[in-house]
């Protein structure tokens, strides 16, 4: 073929299965049915013709001759059809099997991997682990409570003793002496002129 | 179909000199060519049936184009990729002969359209015969319905080639299957 550029040497592995030779007999097969039944209802379509116009010019005997084969044609026919009915049938079972034996052969597949992960976890491995981990959980909370306890016991103190001296550190002085009689009046009277505000009449 | 006002015109059935002026003749040609032979669905001729055809003889204005400017004009639509010369004899003696295939569509059009086809109704992975792709009632309103079966198989060479098709042969009394993938 004078278009192909290069690359034709390298035959790459055919993709056609024995099924897909069988099918294409089957098609072929169909086929050459089809082509028949194409070519006897021509025949029909043109003897119908013919038989009228030897109705027409008299010749009763030839028609009528002719009409018996029609017959034959027309069963003929019917046989075909029976038959392209089992080939399509065959070849629709044999596409559809196909496609089956595929899902299988993926539905294998991937039996086969999900096996090999179940295999590389044994539940022996998985009981070590999950000893492992109960031991590892374990461990963690007796380091929890060790360091807990003790820093609840130092603390505290420590807290109590904060505390103490927020409290010291913020109360006015407690006064010494006794407060003498002027300095108390003198309060009360800020605290009533205070009160008395004037008012304006309406 | 409706030829081109060109068709009319008595010079365009001779070689024009002028380059120019020639090269807008093929132009016209190929398109008149291309446009003929895809309304009248014809795949191959032979260039001497074909001179006395209306495409390449005019008898109203009673002119008719040479055996040498039909060549000059389908070497046009083969160097456009729309035609090919038919081959005698194979490898080295081979040797030209007076038929010529034309691609109204190219080939690589050509199977383009197919594999459209076959993606648009599931056929990946299904085998065809020859017949149920081109001859059938199934396919009477692609555009590929009673497609010239050489220019068929040479689409779907280049399938085979992109590995979206496997051409199968079971005998030499069988047309081959085709696989698509």
């Amino acid at each position: 073929m004078g278009i192909s550029f290069g690359k034709k040497k390298s035959a790459p592995t055919s993709r056609v299965t024995e099924q897909d030779k069988a099918i294409l007999q089957l098609k072929q097969m169909r086929d050459k049915l089809k082509q028949y039944r194409n070519k006897i209802e021509t025949k029909l379509v043109n003897e119908r013709e013919i038989a009228k116009e030897l109705v027409k010019s008299g010749k009763l005997d030839k028609a009528k001759l002719l009409l018996k084969k029609k017959r034959f044609y027309e069963n003929n026919i019917a046989k075909t059809d029976q038959s392209l009915d089992n080939l399509d049938q065959m070849i629709t079972n044999l596409e559809y099997t196909q496609i089956e034996h595929k899902v299988v052969e993926c539905l294998k597949v991937g039996n086969e991997s999900l096996k090999n992960l179940h295999e590389m976890l044994t539940i022996d491995q998985i009981e070590d682990i999950m000893d492992d981990t109960k031991e590892a959980i374990e461990h963690q909370r007796q380091i929890d409570e060790l360091l807990g306890n003790q820093l609840n016991e130092e603390s505290l103190d420590e807290i109590n003793q904060e505390l103490e001296e927020i409290i010291a550190s913020s109360m006015p002085e407690v006064p010494t002496h006794e407060i003498n009689q002027k300095v108390k009046e003198k309060v009360k009277e800020k605290e009533t002129s205070r009160a008395r505000v004037p008012v304006m009449a309406d | 179909m409706e030829f081109p006002w060109q068709y009319n015109f008595p010079p365009f059935f001779t070689l024009q000199p002028n380059e120019d002026t020639k090269r807008k003749q093929l132009d016209a040609w190929s398109d008149l060519v291309l446009a003929y032979c895809k309304f009248n669905r014809i795949f191959q001729f032979d260039v001497n049936e074909m001179q006395t055809s209306e495409l390449f003889s005019n008898k109203k204005i009673d002119r008719k184009c040479s055996l040498d400017l039909i060549c000059v004009i389908i070497d046009e639509l083969v160097g456009r990729n729309k035609a090919e010369w038919q081959m005698h004899g194979i490898g080295k003696n081979s040797r030209r002969n007076n038929k010529c295939f034309i691609y109204w569509n190219a080939l690589d059009e050509w199977a383009r359209i197919i594999y459209d086809y076959v993606v648009k109704n599931g056929l990946q992975n299904t085998v065809c015969t020859i017949y149920e792709l081109i001859d059938s009632e199934e396919v009477k309103k692609e555009p590929f319905y009673r497609l010239d079966r050489q220019i068929f198989l040479k689409s779907i060479k280049i399938l085979e080639n992109s590995r979206k098709a496997e051409l199968i042969h079971l005998d030499d009394e069988n047309e081959p299957g085709i696989k698509f993938f």
